[in-house]
């Protein structure tokens, strides 16, 4: 028997519940273990205690009444539990409020309006066309192929690979020293919540008067600005390669926070390509590439990449570069050749050596990679860099 | 060297260790001497490993605790031959017992404050159930996880109690 698993034996020396075989393999531990034996010899005092026949019956009739402890004893203690009427009222309180709660939920989740920034996906291009949103459901669909497909975890902080099992091979790297931690954790802790306001971000509100007229507020309303707002919570963004096939490979993005987001593609030459979101001539006219760019937790966003990949043999490695920002980088809307001023690259892959950005990539979860700036600012901006390799 | 000695030697080694964390000075040397002289020559007869080293634990306790009664009564410190050290039986010393049930009383409410598995646990050893009666009792495939369990709830309970049985 392993020593830890001996040492776990510690509790059956004071009360004497150890069998003769049990004794001489716990003191031939202690005997080499120098903790197991401090453990033992500071039991002795409870042992010296517990040996006394009086003092034993004192504390078993102080236990109180005695439960079964199998599953049948769970389920009878259950059964005495729900017998007293205040815990059955209690229970069945819990119950409805726990019912009432799924099916708001419920209501709450088909009944919401579609993000801002988000195209419906009927006008979505379906071979190039870098983002739609997709339901919970299509999410739920999506993933299920992935789990075959579960990469190891990142072996060193800054720069980390994705392993797949044909095809090809996604290195990471972020535009500032990153360590691996609890970034999923961060992740939906510091996920928006609606109530907060935009992006991570509370507005500067002002308590409305009761003697101010509705236009008063109304055009109060209109005076906020995307400028007035602070940070309140770090900004992350999760995302997966989805390699269902090679020809449908998709890069999938959601955020933590009200933000902006850009996915570019790095083409030879050192030109640099946007693929997320839309150009100006590719949306519809009420669409501005801000609003385009805007997106918000809830909603996975979806870069195709098939394309691209599926060539990647001949080429030379494929980068691209997400970038999240609580502010909207560029104006997009004169650019028709899809062709990125470098400013937006070069100001998203600016080195800050001040912030410690955490990941940790989720097996369970498909792969998926979180990663979370925690710095707190309303001018904090993430950049992932994705290298796909031919394996 | 005999099985005896082999035991002896190492146990004076964690004798030593044990006493030096938790006694100041050069007491630590004497405390562990002094186990291993009354083990010597009181009981030369105790030969097993299973019996020695409980049986250590106990003489170092009682050791332990004479040094902690001689710094409390600086002045008053009397000696106490190693050839006559205090015996196991309190007696029925008044002060002894109340602070026995002090502790009792203590302990119970720690349990209580346990959850039910856990005072299941305790409840059956305290009958004197082995471990593996106790498994069959809670209806475990494994012995490791009643192991487990127990030693979990035993941290749980130290912890209630603040790290000290005392």
């Amino acid at each position: 028997m392993p020593e830890h698993d001996a040492a776990k034996m510690i509790g059956g020396y004071a009360s004497g519940t150890l069998t003769e075989d049990e004794r001489r393999i716990l003191f031939e531990t202690a005997l080499r273990d120098q903790d197991v034996f401090d453990v033992l010899a500071g039991d002795q005092a409870l042992k010296e205690l517990l040996d006394d026949p009086g003092m034993r019956q004192r504390l078993i009739d102080g236990m109180g009444p005695a439960f079964a402890g199998s599953a049948g004893g769970w389920l009878s203690r259950a059964g005495v539990w729900l017998k007293r009427p205040t815990h059955l009222a209690l229970a069945g309180s819990l119950a409805t409020a726990l019912l009432v709660s799924v099916v708001v939920l419920e209501v709450y989740r088909q009944g919401a309006p579609p993000p801002p920034g988000v195209v419906p996906s009927g006008s979505l291009p379906k071979a190039d066309g870098p983002a739609k949103e997709v339901s919970p459901g299509a999410r739920q669909q999506v993933a299920e192929p992935d789990r075959a497909l579960r990469s190891k975890k990142p072996s060193t902080p800054a720069k980390t690979a994705l392993q797949r099992p044909g095809g090809w091979r996604v290195t990471q790297s972020f535009s500032a020293p990153s360590q691996q931690g609890p970034a999923r954790s961060l992740f939906f802790t510091g996920r928006e919540d609606r109530e907060v306001g935009s992006g991570g971000v509370a507005r500067e509100e002002r308590g409305v008067s009761p003697l101010e007229a509705p236009g008063q507020i109304r055009d109060r309303g209109l005076r906020r600005s995307e400028q007035s707002v602070r940070a309140v919570a770090p900004l992350g963004l999760r995302y997966r390669v989805l390699d269902r096939q090679a020809s449908a490979a998709e890069l999938r993005i959601e955020v933590n926070q009200t933000g902006y987001l850009y996915v570019l593609e790095h083409r030879s030459g050192g030109e640099e390509r946007l693929l997320f979101p839309l150009q100006a001539s590719d949306m519809p006219e009420s669409r501005t590439a801000e609003s385009q760019a805007r997106v918000q937790p809830g909603s996975s966003y979806a870069v195709a990449l098939g394309a691209r990949l599926a060539i990647l043999k001949d080429e030379e490695p494929y980068r691209i570069v997400a970038i999240l920002s609580r502010r909207p980088l560029t104006d997009l809307t004169a650019d028709s050749t899809r062709s990125v001023d470098r400013r937006l690259v070069d100001e998203a892959r600016r080195t800050r050596p001040h912030e410690t950005w955490v990941t940790e990539q989720v097996p369970g979860e498909g792969g998926a990679m979180y990663v979370v700036n925690p710095t707190v600012t309303p001018e904090a901006t993430m950049a992932v860099t994705l290298t796909f390799e031919p394996r | 060297m005999t099985d005896r000695d082999q035991i002896l030697t190492s146990l004076r080694a964690r004798l030593l260790a044990y006493a030096r964390r938790h006694l100041l000075g050069e007491g630590a040397e004497d405390v562990a001497q002094e186990v291993l002289v009354v083990l010597h020559e009181k009981y030369p007869q105790v030969t097993e490993l299973s019996e020695l080293v409980p049986l250590s634990f106990q003489v170092l306790r009682y050791k332990m605790l004479e040094v902690r009664r001689k710094a409390v009564r600086r002045g008053e410190a009397r000696q106490v031959p190693v050839e006559d050290p205090p015996l196991p039986d309190p007696g029925d010393d008044p002060e002894t017992v109340a602070a026995r049930r002090q502790r009792v009383d203590r302990l119970i409410a720690g349990l209580n404050r346990l959850g039910a598995r856990c005072r299941d646990l305790f409840r059956w050893k305290l009958e004197g159930k082995t471990f593996a009666e106790i498994q069959a009792l809670m209806g475990q495939r494994s012995i490791n996880t009643i192991y487990t369990w127990d030693h979990r709830c035993r941290q749980q309970l130290l912890n209630v109690l603040d790290g000290s049985w005392e």
